[in-house]
């Protein structure tokens, strides 16, 4: 009896944290909403409803791979994500969750466009790894001070514009010069690149879509 | 020598027999030329951003040094319109950019989710008149200006000897819909409003279809120019584009066909996985323009006879690559994809920095000279 009465609530508490991965895969953001709520009534600490979103992000993250999902629902997901995390309090998106590896990203200065930096992010994060984001029209000297500071293994450069390709070109043998390619692969995508963009401006690699940098990072990383 | 108009004419032919799956004497070539014309004529890029008519001039500058050109997308551009095709406002050189930048599409929330039943209840051609004016700042007097250089640059481009391609800009419910709420913003819409934002969808294509058959009327264009970029098949799962994209393609372009008016479907990014459904559109009455994301080796298998395909040389080749290489990509395009049915053509618009010898590449290996 005594161990039937102490089964209960650690069972119950295993249906709820399954609820919470199903609801964060199946993109129902009521039932999300209502399980987290549960769950912190329940005195569950946040890092671990955060670590449950975050198995549920990894479905979500599969099923995109397995083109049950598309970008569509990657929005959501990270949508859906993100109002979690704030209603446990605070941002807890990347900070704490435990991460793969540590991405930098951001569309190549001279170029404003941001929804492919934007797609690459989300689908980075869904797959487990720490995004630093820096936004649109990034600098070069703003990619240097993100590789010293956070120290990524991966760095992503993206644009729309035919005209960023010097720039990209620039800003790679910058980060070179600097002494930081050493321990950094540099990946190139968006809507004009190919691999003649990649091999012009000393990318390792280019990446037609958003699950080849994902591919590309997992195996740099030895993640199946 | 052919006089222009002789021209004109030998020229809309033969794009004419491509697009009705015909067989032309040669492999159509023609070009979407916009900013590249300012680079080629060395000409001020702010002046061209701001000047629906300069640029119509430019272009026709640059057009009269390759006259193996069959057509262009456009006599004219004008970028302030261009962005409000997607609700969105855009940054211009000599205003918020540097002298030589190309124009840029600003991506932030300008269409509030109470714009959604602003447009139930006074209807989308309201709508966007009073958005236009009070959000973009494109009043009248800008409208006006946008159609006097289209009617002028069309007269000119007729009398240059070069056919236009398109002469009327519809586009689907999405397109201006994801470009005014942002694309995230638009994304989750989707999921958590989906019957308001169908609703709203219906109210603006039966707007748009008015509207374009109205012009196609007046202007009587050889094709309606229907660009599509946000709603391709890696954008949505097949359940939302089935509901949010597809029916209002199919519905726009029988409205625009039933006229005799072809449709240049310039769809951006990737559509692979529904080619197949573009046989549901009309045969010999529509050109898939592909901007070399799409599978071009896929598109000719499944819609070979069926719609003529336009494209598809890649814009890193044009701005990087060796004419040699262009050369030979194009030879290759015209003999796999071509004869019959075939365009040959940048993906999308000419690069910016499009290497002048490419772009002859590309024309001699479609002309022969």
């Amino acid at each position: 009896m005594p161990l039937f009465t102490f089964a209960t609530p650690h069972l119950k508490g295993i249906e709820m944290s399954q609820t919470l991965i199903n609801a964060m895969a199946d993109l129902e953001e009521s039932a999300l909403v209502k399980e987290v709520k549960h769950l912190q009534e329940q005195g569950v600490p946040a890092l671990e409803i955060i670590q449950k979103l975050q198995e549920g992000m990894n479905i979500v993250g599969k099923r995109y791979e397995e083109k049950e999902y598309y970008l569509s629902e990657l929005i959501m997901s990270a949508e859906i994500f993100k109002e979690a995390a704030a209603a446990i309090g605070g941002d807890l998106s990347a900070g704490e969750a435990p991460s793969h590896a540590t991405f930098v990203m951001g569309t190549i200065y001279g170029d404003i466009h941001d929804i492919g930096k934007n797609i690459v992010t989300t689908v980075m994060s869904c797959n487990g790894f720490k995004v630093i984001d820096l936004g649109v029209d990034v600098p070069t000297a703003d990619y240097i001070k993100a590789i010293q500071e956070h120290k990524p293994q991966v760095v992503g450069i993206s644009c729309l514009l035919t005209t960023a390709f010097d720039g990209m070109k620039e800003c790679i043998a910058s980060i070179e010069a600097a002494g930081l390619r050493k321990d950094l692969k540099i990946l190139i995508g968006g809507g004009p690149c190919d691999q003649t963009t990649a091999d012009y401006v000393g990318a390792d690699a280019y990446c037609k879509t958003a699950q080849d940098a994902v591919e590309f990072s997992k195996k740099l990383m030895g993640i199946q | 020598m052919k006089s222009s108009q002789e021209l004109y004419q030998e020229r809309l032919n033969r794009i004419t027999q491509a697009v009705t799956l015909g067989t032309p004497d040669r492999v159509p070539v023609m070009a979407w030329i916009d900013a590249w014309a300012a680079t080629y004529t060395k000409g001020s890029m702010a002046k061209f951003s701001h000047s629906g008519l300069h640029s119509n001039k430019l272009i026709l500058q640059t057009v009269k040094d390759f006259p193996e050109l069959d057509m262009i997308e456009v006599g004219a551009i004008v970028p302030n319109w261009v962005a409000a095709s997607t609700l969105s406002k855009v940054k211009l050189a000599g205003d918020e950019l540097p002298e030589g930048s190309l124009w840029q599409v600003v991506e932030e929330e300008n269409l509030k989710e109470e714009d959604y039943d602003r447009i139930l209840k006074v209807g989308w051609k309201r709508f966007k008149q009073d958005y236009y004016k009070q959000r973009l700042g494109l009043g009248g007097y800008q409208k006006l200006q946008l159609i006097l250089a289209g009617i002028i640059a069309g007269k000119r481009c007729r009398k240059a000897g070069i056919p236009e391609y398109s002469g009327v800009f519809p586009n689907i419910p999405l397109d201006p819909l994801a470009g005014g709420r942002g694309m995230a913003m638009f994304m989750t819409d989707l999921f958590r409003m989906p019957d308001k934002v169908k609703e709203v969808m219906d109210v603006m294509v039966a707007d748009t279809i008015e509207e374009t058959l109205g012009v196609i009327k007046q202007a009587k264009p050889f094709s309606a120019f229907l660009g599509v970029a946000r709603g391709s098949s890696n954008f949505l799962s097949p359940r939302l584009w089935n509901k949010f994209v597809w029916p209002y393609v199919v519905q726009t372009v029988n409205a625009i066909t039933a006229t005799g008016t072809f449709v240049n479907l310039h769809f951006d990014g990737d559509w692979n996985r529904d080619i197949e459904r573009f046989k549901e559109l009309p045969k010999g009455m529509c050109v898939f323009a592909s901007d070399s994301v799409t599978d071009v080796y896929q598109l000719k298998q499944h819609l070979d006879g069926h719609m003529c395909i336009k494209g598809d040389v890649p814009p890193a080749l044009l701005a990087l690559g060796k004419p040699e290489d262009v050369y030979n990509h194009c030879t290759r395009l015209i003999r796999d994809i071509g004869p019959k049915g075939f365009i040959l053509a940048p993906g999308c618009t000419t690069p910016y920095n499009t290497r002048v010898e490419n772009f002859r590449a590309m024309i001699a290996a479609a002309s022969g000279k």
